[in-house]
């Protein structure tokens, strides 16, 4: 199992010459097989931004009828408005299936048939010829044929899953989708230091990070929203993105192989993403073992 | 005279539309639109009334979360964060205001209900302080006192008419409120409260301290006697709800299952009245 990323940015596309080597399109990666695209004779793509158009186009050189798996982390613009110009959905004998949390108050259907309103775009769901079934996600295991797949909830201003993937092999990925640090939001907002009322909250964010951790644990990729620098992340507190800090600390205390550097900065052009990289890896060396391999995604790398 | 099943399916069909109490939507709506709001402010709000503090549990415990425990509300709180929350307040303040055209019962009065459900949650973790040894366990005895009587804006929503009979038939007879539901529409808020209880899959306890609030007699439940004596020194106190025209029984058993002596309570329920003046206050500024 490797993962190939075909979008690596966050919020919104950044095209243009200052992003040229890491790209612009926003989420969208795909696992594959050691020796194949597919995995036990199906695709698997994790979230649907623009990326995925190109995702898309690569599908359509392969031989039909195509049986495809989107893993959604959550239902974030950035993460699904690449899914209407997603060509083997237009494809009579398509198969595809979408796995996703849900709103509390609607279902990812819902969700995905909302950004196709004819106010929004001029096709329906409904009118999509390939087969599509969507499957709403909670914390929970299953299988999608070889693979195993355990979702777990992450701190995001929506609800949204993190996956854990692991194939037949034992070799294990790992995607946080959008993810920021739980917090004592209470009373570090509240201004006035803690009020009695709330007193018990420190202990609940702690069980929370904790549960993360192991949820990391001893994984071979972990593929981690790293949006900001430390010194960014203070004036962005409770955005629900992470500072390059808490991954490279998560994945030094969970004895990750792998950290790539994901979810960039709609205003981190190339040289600062550079920046950034060679910040964590020091971080890293530092803290760590030297065993810890950090890398930043970019478009149509592959890490294995 | 429509049967009990026809009740119990207007009742039913009742829960979703659940509205907040008026006295905290404008409050919510103040917060929820104030981009600088602190969360401890919502916080506060939702604590305060036994509606939301019922969606936010509700929402937390039901199917999609599926998670394996049942959550406490500051868990809840953690878990959702503070934008959902604001969207949860906001939907539920609208219906609110949607909502209180329906709720026309002019006997009863919705911010009597605050006052008195916030005076037994205040009681209730007041009496757990004494009871129970583990702070993280005083929440929940101030959420079962807060939430002991939302069957009763229920009963306000899907059967006023009913409703409105049985306050007058409390009233000409001295009778407390769920004697004279009894009486009319053949079952009570306790009930009706466990009904909304289950329906929203909050806590077994839960469940349990609702429905048993009036005489929990069939239950070793601590949780429901502490709602059951904070209710009943709470009414004796003045905090009388619509409806209460006299205050029902507490069962002597209750002293003796909380080691408590009756004359502890004056203590217990001091200035209980000047705590609901200071939240009244944080809500109308």
């Amino acid at each position: 199992m490797k993962v190939r990323f075909w979008g690596v940015r966050g919020s919104i596309p950044t095209p243009g010459p200052s992003t040229v080597r890491y790209g612009g399109n926003t989420t969208c990666m795909q696992l594959v097989g050691q020796d194949s695209p597919t995995i036990g004779g199906e695709y698997l793509l994790l979230d649907a931004g623009t990326g995925i158009r190109e995702a898309g186009l690569e599908l359509m050189k392969m031989p039909k009828p195509l049986r495809i798996n989107i893993l959604i982390t959550h239902t974030h613009m950035d993460h699904i408005n690449g899914f209407p110009f997603f060509v083997p959905a237009f494809v009579p004998g398509t198969v595809i299936n979408i796995y996703g949390p849900v709103h509390y108050e609607k279902r990812l259907e819902e969700i995905f048939a909302g950004q196709m309103d004819y106010s929004y775009f001029p096709i329906s769901t409904a009118q999509l010829a390939a087969d599509i079934k969507f499957h709403d996600l909670k914390e929970c295991e299953f299988d999608l044929g070889p693979l195993h797949v355990t979702t777990h909830y992450m701190n995001h201003p929506v609800l949204t899953l993190g996956y854990r993937i692991t194939d037949s092999s034992g070799k294990s990925f790992i995607f946080t989708g959008d993810h920021e640090p739980y917090y004592d939001f209470i009373n570090e907002d509240g201004g006035g230091g803690i009020d009695s009322d709330f007193e018990d909250v420190q202990a609940i964010v702690d069980e929370q990070n904790r549960r993360l951790v192991e949820f990391f644990q001893g994984v071979d990729i972990l593929v981690a929203d790293a949006a900001y620098t430390p010194e960014e992340y203070l004036t962005h507190k409770g955005w629900g993105h992470s500072s390059t800090d808490h991954v490279v600390d998560w994945a030094l205390a969970a004895g990750v192989k792998k950290l790539v550097l994901f979810h960039h900065e709609p205003t981190h052009n190339d040289d600062k993403l550079d920046a950034m990289e060679q910040y964590a890896r020091e971080r890293a060396a530092g803290k760590g073992d030297g065993s810890l391999v950090v890398v930043n995604a970019r478009e149509s790398l592959v890490v294995d | 005279m429509p049967t009990t099943e026809a009740i119990r399916a207007r009742i039913e069909d009742s829960i979703e539309k659940m509205p907040s109490l008026p006295t905290t939507v404008a409050k919510v709506l103040q917060i929820a639109n104030d981009l600088n709001s602190s969360a401890r402010d919502l916080l506060t709000v939702i604590q305060m009334d036994p509606v939301l503090t019922a969606k936010v549990l509700k929402l937390i415990n039901s199917a999609f979360f599926a998670l394996p425990n049942k959550v406490s509300l500051k868990q809840a709180i953690v878990l959702l964060g503070i934008n959902t929350l604001k969207n949860i307040a906001l939907s539920s303040a609208i219906i609110g205001y949607m909502g209180k055209s329906k709720v026309q019962v002019r006997a009863f009065d919705q911010h009597k209900f605050w006052e008195h459900s916030l005076g037994t949650a205040i009681a209730a973790k007041r009496i757990s302080r004494r009871v129970v040894t583990d702070p993280q366990q005083w929440e929940e005895y101030f959420v079962a006192g807060l939430v002991h009587d939302i069957g009763k804006v229920v009963i306000a929503l899907s059967l006023p008419t009913m409703l409105a009979k049985s306050i007058m038939v409390a009233e000409e007879k001295k009778l407390p409120s769920n004697l004279a539901e009894h009486e009319v529409i053949g079952l009570d808020h306790s009930e009706v409260g466990a009904m909304l209880a289950r329906k929203w899959r909050l806590s077994e306890s839960l469940v349990n301290a609702t429905l048993h609030h009036h005489g929990p007699t069939e239950t070793d439940d601590r949780l429901a006697w502490v709602v059951h004596t904070a209710n009943y020194y709470v009414l004796t106190v003045g905090f009388l709800n619509s409806g209460d025209c006299a205050v029902p029984s507490i069962e002597t058993k209750a002293y003796q299952v909380l080691s408590l002596a009756p004359e502890s309570f004056a203590e217990i329920m001091g200035n209980l009245g000047e705590e609901i003046g200071k939240a009244s206050t944080f809500l109308t500024t």
